[in-house]
């Protein structure tokens, strides 16, 4: 989070990796040290400190054991210096397919602020992962800088997650052209302008408009600057008849857009809300834990003031 | 004998663990009224009589002093800042201001060479040799010796003339983060990290400008615009500086972090997980110290273990000194470790214990089994009692 002044502000940085994922504990790979279960253990592969093998290399490494046909999931960690992005990996990937058929998670960018501000990471065209692995059911990405994931048809991905500190549309706009049948978990983070997000609500309509994705349990539109303005979407949203839980966590949610999700009777249907992460009032706290008691309402975010006006920032941009 | 600052609480905590074991005869002596006047401890010392030297810090005056003693080496050096005695004469306590460290080094340097003297004539024993303090206040001359005797520390890029001087550097290393750090200063003052991509660059640090001066604040700041960054790497390096590898640390428990292990008498003592949210872990920066314990048991024994000998062989390098504070880097995988940097001071960490003793306390423990150990000729009649 940036102010003018240019103080770095306490914010929600990714410092920490995941030691979790898809219900399965998550490891570092090193290749000096026998991966002892491949099977119900996920391993992170990605460029440590003094390696001087490429993010390529190292992937190679651990589908070298043959039990590493058992694997129920790939994460990829850092890419490499600050700039590299992981194509060479990717292409790996999807040529060694057919040695990962029971591969059900995919997670390219398990990377840390340390490693590379999430802003900074350098993705790719991820798309042809998804043809490459028909029984993929979890996949996850991080980073927008040069993210295309490209219109999707799969029939057994069940949950899509978006992280970034700025996304451009064309990957919005894909998503939601996208015929994914058996999604219950849809995640995007939309991030700022400042760091690459170019679009608006617009980009957003279709999923307001029509139910694209009738099985979907959870819905999170986080890490946004018109939190607001896709609350108030929501709240007039007639599509949304299975969701359990509505995540507009991490962005600049005001009253303004707590009070249209307070009128609406689709969130009365639900059996969650996280808002973490808000610039709402204390007495809007309240009204919105009166009506919705299991609601998240965490870290109050207040605006800074300069130049006259309030500004509010998201969560998670550099 | 103590030479410290009366003021200073380090002092205070000192007394507390030497009345605890016994050692009743404590003589504090000011560093204040050491600059003014050698006698003043020389006179005191007696053969046999253990000396500890502690931190000059905390105290304008002595600050003023030392800056005095270490104009005249500084004269020779043109590159680096300076301020001439008249000025520093009239210079005020200025909170934060980040005075020429270079000139301030060379007056510790000359005090400490003062020290040694009046240690060998009086035969005296010092708890740490002044000479060995004297080095752990030079991160370049730190990085040359951690690499000669193996000690893992992050790769030394250069020593920089400026922010042109380090972006060519930098270049050729082929290295697009680093951390650029005064030789002479401690506590994160005048830090900064860098890096360099193909779309921009950036720099967090504590360091403010105001005009021509230098100021550490208690926040870190984030610049992206060259110019500004070009104006205070040009500042910092005018107090002599390194630029080493930035190494990304470790997450635990939504923070990033290192480790201050602080080593006595060659064994591994108090240690304090210390854990940010932006890139400097110090203490005083609003960060905070973590949960060690929980700590310990994700980075499991053998790494813990292998941790502790990085940082006593690190401190190995130091035979003379009771005690050393090691700053020690994890990777984020939890595989690699760094050291950082080593201190002198490094054992004010209060309320932190090791074998239900603080950092004081310990070195207390350990000194007499250290002293015949390292003692020649050895000193089998020095005892506890009537220091």
């Amino acid at each position: 989070m940036l102010s003018k002044a240019g103080y770095l502000q306490k914010e929600h940085m990714i410092n920490e990796h995941n030691s979790e994922w898809m219900g399965y504990p998550v490891k570092p790979f090193v290749p000096e040290e026998t991966v002892s279960d491949y099977k119900n253990t996920l391993y992170r592969i990605g460029v440590n400190w003094d390696d001087n093998r490429s993010l390529v290399d190292l992937l190679a490494c651990f589908l070298e054991n043959p039990a590493s046909v058992d694997t129920p999931g790939i994460i990829l960690g850092s890419f490499g210096e600050s700039d590299t992005d992981p194509t060479p990996a990717v292409e790996a990937l999807v040529a060694a397919r057919s040695r990962l058929p029971h591969l059900k998670g995919l997670f390219i960018g398990d990377i840390i602020s340390e490693e590379n501000e999430i802003s900074w990471i350098q993705q790719t065209d991820l798309s042809a992962l998804f043809g490459a692995f028909p029984a993929l059911e979890y996949f996850r990405a991080r980073g927008g800088n040069g993210l295309v994931l490209g219109r999707i048809s799969h029939g057994n991905l069940r949950s899509l997650t978006i992280e970034s500190g700025g996304l451009p549309r064309g990957v919005i706009r894909d998503v939601l052209a996208s015929s994914l049948p058996a999604l219950e978990h849809l995640e995007i983070w939309p991030g700022t302008e400042d760091y690459g997000w170019d679009g608006s609500l617009e980009d957003f309509r279709p999923l307001f408009e029509a139910p694209l994705f009738p099985n979907l349990r959870y819905l999170g539109l986080r890490n946004s600057t018109i939190s607001d303005e896709l609350a108030a979407a929501f709240g007039s949203a007639a599509v949304f008849e299975n969701l359990h839980i509505l995540d507009l966590s991490l962005g600049t949610l005001s009253d303004e857009g707590a009070a249209r999700l307070l009128e609406s009777p689709t969130v009365k249907l639900l059996k969650g809300l996280d808002l973490h992460h808000h610039y709402l009032s204390e007495g809007m706290m309240a009204k919105i834990l009166e009506s919705f008691p299991f609601a998240n309402v965490d870290d109050v975010e207040t605006p800074d003031d300069w130049d006259g006006e309030s500004h509010r920032y998201v969560a998670v941009s550099e | 004998m103590v030479l410290g600052n009366p003021e200073n609480r380090r002092g205070h905590f000192f007394a507390e663990a030497a009345a605890k074991a016994g050692w009743n005869r404590i003589i504090p002596v000011s560093w204040g009224s050491f600059l003014r006047s050698e006698e003043v401890l020389e006179d005191a010392l007696c053969a046999d009589s253990v000396l500890r030297i502690e931190s000059p810090g905390e105290d304008f005056e002595v600050e003023r002093q030392l800056m005095q003693l270490g104009y005249e080496a500084i004269l020779s050096e043109p590159g680096f800042a300076s301020i001439p005695p008249e000025k520093i004469r009239v210079l005020i306590p200025d909170n934060g201001q980040i005075l020429p460290s270079r000139q301030w080094f060379h007056g510790w340097s000359k005090t400490l060479r003062q020290l040694e003297k009046i240690i060998h004539r009086r035969s005296c024993v010092p708890m740490t040799s002044p000479c060995e303090i004297a080095r752990m206040f030079d991160k370049a001359a730190c990085h040359h010796l951690f690499q000669k005797q193996g000690v893992s520390t992050p790769r030394l890029i250069c020593e920089p003339e400026g922010f042109d001087s380090l972006m060519e550097s930098m270049r050729n290393s082929g290295v697009r983060r680093v951390f650029l750090k005064p030789c002479h200063a401690s506590s994160a003052s005048g830090v900064m990290a860098f890096e360099i991509r193909q779309a921009g660059m950036q720099a967090f640090t504590t360091v403010e400008r105001e005009g021509d001066r230098l100021y550490n604040s208690l926040r870190i700041r984030r610049h992206q615009h060259i110019q500004e960054i070009r104006t205070i790497v040009d500042a910092i390096c005018r107090h002599r500086a390194i630029a080493e590898s930035w190494l990304p640390k470790a997450g635990f428990q939504k923070g990033r972090i290192d480790l201050r292990m602080l080593v006595v008498a060659g064994e591994s003592g108090q240690a304090v997980l210390r854990q940010s949210s932006g890139p400097m872990t110090n203490l005083h920066l609003g960060n905070r110290r973590g949960d060690l314990v929980a700590f310990r048991e994700r980075l499991g024994e053998p790494q813990w273990q292998a941790a502790c000998a990085i940082c006593r062989s690190a401190a190995a390098t130091f035979p003379k000194a009771l005690h050393a504070g090691v700053d020690l880097l994890i990777s984020p995988n939890l595989r690699s470790f760094a050291v950082a940097e080593i201190n002198a001071f490094g054992d004010l960490l209060p309320g932190i214990e090791y074998e239900g003793m603080s950092t004081y306390e310990l070195e207390l423990h350990r000194f007499d089994g250290w002293l015949t150990a390292n003692s020649n000729p050895p000193l089998s009649h020095v005892s506890t009692n009537g220091r």
